[in-house]
Formats: structure tokens, C-alpha cells, sequence
């Protein structure tokens, strides 16, 4: 028999609100349940939290450093801001950079219209690229039959990974160098199309915030559309299936 | 004293350029250099890009006829394809391509060059534009204005967007076309055909007043290259090349535009960014050829369609077989948007273009792609070469602009030796060099596209025209 | 008084077509010859001069003028310009114009009462 856990209430408050939530949950969590929209791109229902983008950053009253709102968890009488013009300056910047080092050239991407990047800097009003461009030049993978993977559109967000790994199974891809060097790779660094560990399910492409990788065939420019809510569902689908046994 | 005199920038093209005019110690105009002054590098950065990303990719070179880039881009990946598209899809890229000339030749012709035949060349620049135009004759700019609102709405109502539409696509297009879109279009027809009409009634004997420019705009023997069907008729979206020299003969026919290697090459000067495309057989610069407008009227036996055929027979009547001065590119226009809106009457009334199986799928099966087509300002090729996954690993473009360059230096010398003289620069002169150029309605931003290793050649001159210092990079 | 609002980039000549819908016409637009701060609001006239020599480069006294011109379109129109000296990607509002903002939007509000006053 499991042991029963007693659930600890917890209340904070988010931009001055007080809200309820569970102990164990994460900012993110509750500012969802309470509809306060928190910006997130390596984040996605169903994958565990990763903390790598830093776009969900806020502030904590009396905590001098921000802290990532996917992976923080609330604690009672915290007092939360989730959006002002700093927090929004950052996350701008953020964005500005990540838009600074690979090239991510909307007009011509395969998911130009359904890509998380490009309509969170339209949400975000990040409107201009002041740096230089740096776009580093990586080849295209597109050895596999069914997919192709170009890390020049990647924001290495990890999600890719995370499903590979933690859904699927498989552990196909990971991330290899680092920095500007770092890229999504498959196996030890073989092509794709040589894998003997993808299983062909194209969960990386449903997770893939940008049109860093793609489903080959009848997509062109524009035409990358995805199901990301796939994902969460299999997560719940899993956890019902485990408690059940 | 050798002088140049430099005209720049060019008003009323689309792009930039830079003429200079050299004059030798007589005072007689020697050389008409022709520079255009962009450097683009499409062919570069399409390196490692996949196959499907290249009609829209491409398609950026231009944001004036962006659709033939499309067409030609979408040709070439049907190759790599090795897919047979659906008819349909056919016949829904050629309406795209007819709503784009129609629109481009409407900007060229009324809103670009009607101020100079209406007012005349040596009329006052403040006068000579759009809205002297709207002021002299309200319903010629009004007809300019919904012809190209016609052609706009057209490529809108299919593709989505005005400019740059990514609906043609490797394999066919995106989507078909909805019927009530089909409807919209159509209603529209005979009001814009009316138009074209009337463009036709009132422009006719407006050019003809031009003698002299007609004698000297362009008006040399030379090639002239265009796509061709199977009878012989005008071709915009598919065919063959037909090469005709300047007495009439075909010196070319049902040429596979995939051989196109063997029939043009392309040269390269220090002084401008534009290559220079000859037709191979004859040499460089002999091979001199033009396309567009003119040139199409000028390789085709008909036109096919009977309002368009009728202009044509006139228009042969009156300035002979081959037309040879380029200054008819003007009147070859106006025939092509009657043919277009003929053609889209024909294309539209049959349900046919409503069938929804517009696209087909496949693997990239062949390493080379070659689209040729002909956009409003004459052939365009697109050559893509993939590895084989379908990565691009080279690519080459040649645009009508382009294909023009030779006639268009030599069109400009031979204007500025009638109308310079001695180092007196008077509007009407200056305009009548940049007329010239707009005869062939240059689209600088897309032709200038060549890779890499341009040698840059910049001289200072002082106000007596000495040569004071000489920068050059090499070509590496 | 109903009014529309759109945003452009470049003013067209295909504008001065727009215009036959509607009865008063207010251009906003920065201006590099007042001092940041100030603003200004003049009538426009069609005054038979236009300098459109591109389609795609018309001031808004050009698509006043074609639209008189071509559409019998006459609507009262006025540029509302706005004073401002820095204009590089991502510039925001300088002080002088931050502090002028809300008179300036009063301004403009309280614009349809004044042309009633006017009428």
C-alpha cells in the first residue's frame, strides 16, 4: 500500500495576487493554474523541466537574483513578479541573442507561422536584431528518410533530447560542443540516416519549438505545423499506466 | 580632356545603377558603361540549404516579380523531385505568373514610363511624374492603378500574400484554389480587359509620335530569346528556347531549356556587379541577345489567344519582323497584359482548376534541377545542383535583366552618342539615357547576383576630371 | 465619430484610392525638422505639386493630391508631425518626447471635438 502523503498549502502571492498551491509545485505551475502568462521556450508539458532558456525568469521579493519560474519551487509567503520592465528588457534580450547567433531567417523557414521563437518575439515586442548577426555555419542533416535536422534554426532548447531520451526511450540525439559550437547530433555524432537507435517517431519534430528539425516530404517554407500538446498526453497517458500498476 | 560624366542615381528603376559616360577629347561620347553597383550573392548563401527552401529563398532576389522566381525555383525542384505535377498545379503557377506580369507591366508602363510619352522627355521633372500624369489624364493613371490592384489581389487571392507568397512549391502548390476565390477573380475580368483595351487605344499613337526616340532607343541588330510551345506560340510558365537572329531566321528551336549550358555562357567585367550572358555559338560579345517583352513577340510565330493576336499582326505590320529597338518593349508590354487577361478568361472558365490534388510528393531522385520561365522582364533560369539528400551544394541563376546586359550597355551608348554632345548635361538628355534603360525595365535587385570574387575598381577623379587615385582589389 | 487606424511603412500611391472612404484624414509621422517634444498639426490641400517618383514613395500631401486628382476624393486632411531626432533600431522615446506623449494624445483626441468646432 502507498503511503499517503499529507499535501502542504502553501500561499504566496504572484504580481501582488495571493494565490493557493501545492507544495512541490513550481512557480510556473501556479502562475499557470492562475492564468498569469509566464514566457517559456525549453519548457514543454510533459518533458521535464530543463531551466535552460531563462525566458520565465521573475523576481522574488527579497532575493537579489531572478530565478527561473520553470524549475523554482513556490514556498510559502514568497512574494512573486513575473512581469515588469526589467523582467521584460531581459527577456527581449535573451531572445535578441538567441536571434543574434543562428540564423533564424523566418521568410524562407519550414515553420515560419508556427514557430515558438518567432511569435514569442512578437508577444515579447522584440522587434530588432542590434548585434551582429554570428550564424555560424553547420551542415544540414538530412541523411534520414523521414527527417531533417538543421541545426543553424536550433535555440538549443534540449527539447528534442528530453523526448528522445525520456519518452521515447531511445536517446537518439543529445547535444554535443559547447557554446556557439554546441549542436544536436545523433548517436556518437553519425549521420541520422545511420542510426540504429531512432525509432522513426518523429516526436522531435512535434517538440521542436523552431524548424530546426523537420519532417521530410510534402512541407515546404511556412507549411511546419506541430502537435506539442502529443507530448503532455503521452506523459499523462504513462503516469496513469505506472499507477495502475 | 577626356571627361565622364556620371548620372546617378537613376530615378524611376527599381534597384540602383550607375552610368558613366566617357567622352573622348573631341567631345563625342565613347564609352557607356553601365554599373550596377549591388552585390546580392544569392547563389552563395543558398549553399547547404535544402532543396525545398529554394523557390521562396530564391524568390527574395526580387520583390517585383517574385512570382517567375517562384515558378522557376519550383520547376527546378520538380526535377529533383523527378515528379510529373498535377495539371492543375500547372495551370494555377501559370495564373499566379499571368497576375504578376499583368501587375509588373501596369508599374512599368503607367506609373514609370507613361509620364515620358505623355509629357515628353524633355518636359519639366516636376510635372513628369505620376501625378502630372493623374492630373493631365485621371483615367489612364486611374486604369494604371486597378490593373496592377487587379494583379495583386489575383496572386493575393491565390497565394495568400501580395509579395512573396510561399504557395508555389516543390511538387505543385500549397493549396488549391478555393472557388470562391475562382469567382472573385473572374468577375473582375472584363473590367480589366476593358482596360488593357483602352491602354492599348490610347497608347498606340502616344509611342508613335517618338520617332526619334524609337530610331535611337535600343534600335540595333541583335538576338532575341524566348520560350516557346510546341506550334511556335508565346510561352511564360513552360516550353522550349527559341533563339531568332536580327533578320527574322530561327537560329535556335525547341531548345531543352536543361541544356541551357550549351547555348549561353556567361562573362564577367571588372566594372560592374551584372554578368554578361551571350548566346555561346557566337562568341562574346557577339553573342549579344535580348529577352522580355519584345524578344517574346519576336521568337513566336502567335500569340495564341485572338485579341492578343490581332495586336500582334498590327504590331508586325508596323514595325516589321524582327522589331529591332528595344523602345517597343513599351507596346510588347501592353500586347502581353491583353494575352494574360486572355488566358486567365481561358484558364479561370474551366472547373478543372478547381481540382484539389495540386501537389506531388516525392524523395529528391535526381542531383540536378534546371526551372526556366519567363518572368515580365524576359527568361529566367534557376539551376540547382543537390547532393543526394536534396542539399544544395551549388546553384546558379541567370535573370532576364541579366540576359539583357550587352544590349542594354549598347543601348545606352548608342543613346548618349544621339543626344550628348560635348559636356552640356540638360534634363531631357539625362533622361532620355535613363529612358533607355527603363525600355527595358531593368530589375537591378535581382540580376545582381554574381559570387564572390568581384574585383572592385574605384578611381577618384578631381573637378578637372583627372585621374588622382586608382583603389583595386583583385579578383581572388 | 467612427475612426480607422492603420500603420504603414511607406505610403503608396494606391493610398490616395483609400481615401475616398472616409471623410477626414489625420497622417501621424515624425519629423526630423522640429525639436524633439514638439509636434505640430497642419491642414493639407491638394496644392497640384507631387514628388512621388516611385510607387512606393509618396508624402502624404502626394496621396492628398492623386487622391483629388483621380478619385474625386477630397477629405479633410491634416499631418500631424512630430518632432524627434534619433530614429536607430530599438530607440525609445527620449525624454522631451516621453514627457510631450500624453499632450500629444490629448491633442489628437480632442481632435474630432475641434473639427466639429470648426465645421
Amino acid at each position: 500500500m502507498t503511503e499517503i502523503q499529507s499535501v502542504q498549502i502553501i500561499t504566496l502571492t504572484i504580481d501582488g495576487k495571493p494565490v493557493g498551491a501545492s507544495g512541490g509545485e513550481t512557480i510556473l505551475d501556479v502562475a499557470k493554474q492562475n492564468q498569469v502568462f509566464i514566457p517559456t521556450l525549453c519548457h514543454l508539458e510533459g518533458l521535464i523541466p530543463y531551466g535552460a532558456c531563462r525566458l520565465c525568469l521573475v523576481e522574488i521579493k527579497g532575493n537579489n537574483k531572478l530565478v527561473p519560474a520553470c524549475i523554482t519551487k513556490v514556498a510559502e509567503g514568497m512574494e512573486v513578479i513575473t512581469n515588469n520592465e526589467r523582467l521584460q528588457r531581459f527577456r527581449r534580450w535573451i531572445l535578441e541573442l538567441l536571434f543574434t547567433e543562428r540564423n533564424h531567417v523566418c521568410s524562407v523557414c519550414v515553420a515560419n507561422g508556427f514557430c515558438e521563437l518567432q511569435s514569442l518575439a512578437e508577444v515579447l515586442g522584440m522587434d530588432h536584431v542590434r548585434l551582429p548577426y554570428l550564424h555560424p555555419k553547420f551542415v544540414v542533416d538530412a541523411t534520414h528518410d523521414r527527417f531533417v535536422s538543421d541545426n543553424n534554426r536550433c535555440i538549443l532548447c534540449g527539447r528534442c533530447v528530453r523526448v528522445c531520451s525520456d519518452i521515447e526511450g531511445a536517446h537518439t540525439l543529445d547535444i554535443m560542443g559547447r557554446g556557439i559550437k554546441a549542436r544536436i547530433v545523433s548517436d556518437l555524432d553519425d549521420d541520422w540516416g545511420n542510426s540504429p537507435t531512432c525509432t522513426r517517431c518523429s516526436k522531435c519534430v512535434q517538440v521542436c519549438p523552431t524548424g530546426a528539425i523537420k519532417e521530410k516530404g510534402r512541407r515546404s517554407v511556412g507549411e511546419k505545423f506541430k502537435h506539442r500538446d502529443v507530448i503532455a498526453h503521452l506523459a499523462e497517458m504513462r503516469e496513469a499506466a505506472r499507477e495502475e500498476d | 580632356m577626356t571627361q565622364t560624366i556620371t548620372i546617378d542615381p537613376i530615378t524611376r528603376i527599381e534597384g540602383h545603377a550607375k552610368i558613366t559616360l566617357h567622352l573622348n577629347d573631341s567631345g563625342t561620347v565613347e564609352r557607356a558603361l553601365f554599373h550596377t553597383t549591388q552585390f546580392r550573392g544569392f547563389e552563395k548563401f543558398c549553399e547547404g540549404r535544402p532543396y525545398y527552401e529554394m523557390p521562396s529563398l530564391m524568390a527574395r532576389s526580387c520583390g517585383i516579380c517574385p512570382v517567375a522566381h517562384l515558378v522557376a525555383g519550383a520547376k527546378a525542384c520538380d526535377q529533383i523531385l523527378a515528379v510529373k505535377i498535377p495539371d492543375t498545379a500547372g495551370d494555377l503557377r501559370r495564373i499566379m505568373n499571368f497576375a504578376q506580369i499583368i501587375q509588373s507591366h501596369a508599374l512599368c508602363m503607367f506609373y514609370l514610363s507613361a509620364p515620358d510619352f505623355i509629357f515628353g522627355f524633355d518636359a519639366n521633372p516636376a510635372t513628369r511624374n505620376i501625378a502630372g500624369l493623374a492630373a493631365k489624364n485621371p483615367q489612364l493613371a486611374r486604369d494604371g492603378i486597378r490593373l496592377r490592384q487587379f494583379g495583386q489581389q489575383t496572386i493575393e487571392l491565390l497565394g495568400g500574400k501580395r509579395i512573396h507568397p510561399a504557395w508555389i512549391v516543390a511538387g505543385g502548390v500549397s493549396e488549391p484554389l478555393k472557388p470562391d476565390h475562382r469567382d472573385r477573380i473572374q468577375v473582375q475580368l472584363p473590367e480589366v480587359k476593358d482596360i488593357a483595351m483602352r491602354a492599348l487605344a490610347t497608347f498606340k499613337p502616344i509611342l508613335r509620335k517618338y520617332e526619334s526616340e524609337m530610331e535611337t532607343f535600343g534600335n540595333f541588330p541583335s538576338l532575341f530569346m524566348g520560350l516557346v510551345d510546341e506550334q511556335g506560340n508565346i510561352q511564360h510558365y513552360d516550353g522550349k528556347l527559341r533563339v531568332v537572329d536580327s533578320a527574322g531566321n530561327v537560329i535556335t528551336q525547341g531548345w531543352d531549356p536543361a541544356r541551357y549550358q550549351e547555348l549561353i555562357a556567361e562573362a564577367v567585367e571588372p566594372w560592374t556587379f551584372m554578368k554578361f550572358p551571350y548566346y555561346k555559338p557566337m562568341g562574346y560579345p557577339n553573342g549579344m541577345y535580348r529577352v522580355g517583352p519584345l524578344a517574346r513577340l519576336n521568337v513566336i510565330a502567335r500569340c495564341g489567344t485572338p485579341l492578343a493576336d490581332a495586336e500582334l499582326d498590327e504590331f508586325r505590320s508596323k514595325y516589321g519582323y524582327p522589331a529591332s529597338s528595344s523602345y517597343h518593349n513599351h507596346l510588347a508590354r501592353l500586347i502581353e497584359v491583353l494575352y494574360s487577361i486572355e488566358r486567365l478568361e481561358q484558364k479561370l472558365s474551366d472547373d478543372s482548376i478547381l481540382d484539389t490534388h495540386v501537389r506531388a510528393g516525392a524523395a529528391p531522385n535526381a542531383r540536378d534541377g534546371i526551372g526556366v520561365a519567363e518572368a515580365p522582364r524576359g527568361t529566367i533560369i534557376h539551376h540547382y545542383h543537390v547532393d543526394q539528400d536534396g542539399v544544395v551544394e551549388w546553384a546558379n541563376m541567370i535573370i532576364a535583366t541579366g540576359h539583357n546586359n550587352l544590349a542594354m550597355n549598347r543601348s545606352i551608348l548608342q543613346v548618349a552618342r544621339s543626344y550628348v554632345n560635348g559636356d552640356k548635361l540638360t534634363e531631357g538628355m539625362l533622361n532620355r539615357v535613363e529612358a533607355v534603360i527603363r525600355a527595358y525595365d531593368p530589375c537591378l535587385s535581382c540580376s545582381t547576383h554574381a559570387v564572390g570574387q568581384m574585383p572592385l575598381h574605384i578611381e577618384l577623379y578631381d573637378g578637372n576630371s583627372e585621374l588622382r587615385d586608382t583603389l583595386v582589389r583583385d579578383s581572388a | 465619430m467612427h475612426a480607422d487606424l492603420e500603420c504603414v511603412t511607406q505610403l503608396t500611391i494606391e493610398h490616395s484610392q483609400k481615401l475616398r472612404n472616409y471623410e477626414t484624414v489625420l497622417f501621424i509621422d515624425a519629423s526630423i525638422l522640429l525639436p524633439p517634444g514638439e509636434w505640430t498639426i497642419e491642414s493639407l490641400a491638394p496644392h497640384g505639386m507631387c514628388s512621388a517618383q516611385a510607387s512606393h514613395h509618396c508624402t502624404p500631401a502626394d496621396v492628398i493630391e492623386l487622391a483629388a486628382l483621380l478619385f474625386d476624393a477630397s477629405p479633410d486632411a491634416y499631418l500631424l508631425s512630430i518632432g524627434a531626432s534619433k530614429f536607430d533600431e530599438r530607440d525609445s522615446l527620449g525624454e522631451p518626447l516621453q514627457a510631450a506623449l500624453p499632450n500629444i494624445v490629448a491633442d489628437v483626441k480632442s481632435f474630432d471635438t475641434r473639427l466639429s468646432r470648426k465645421n
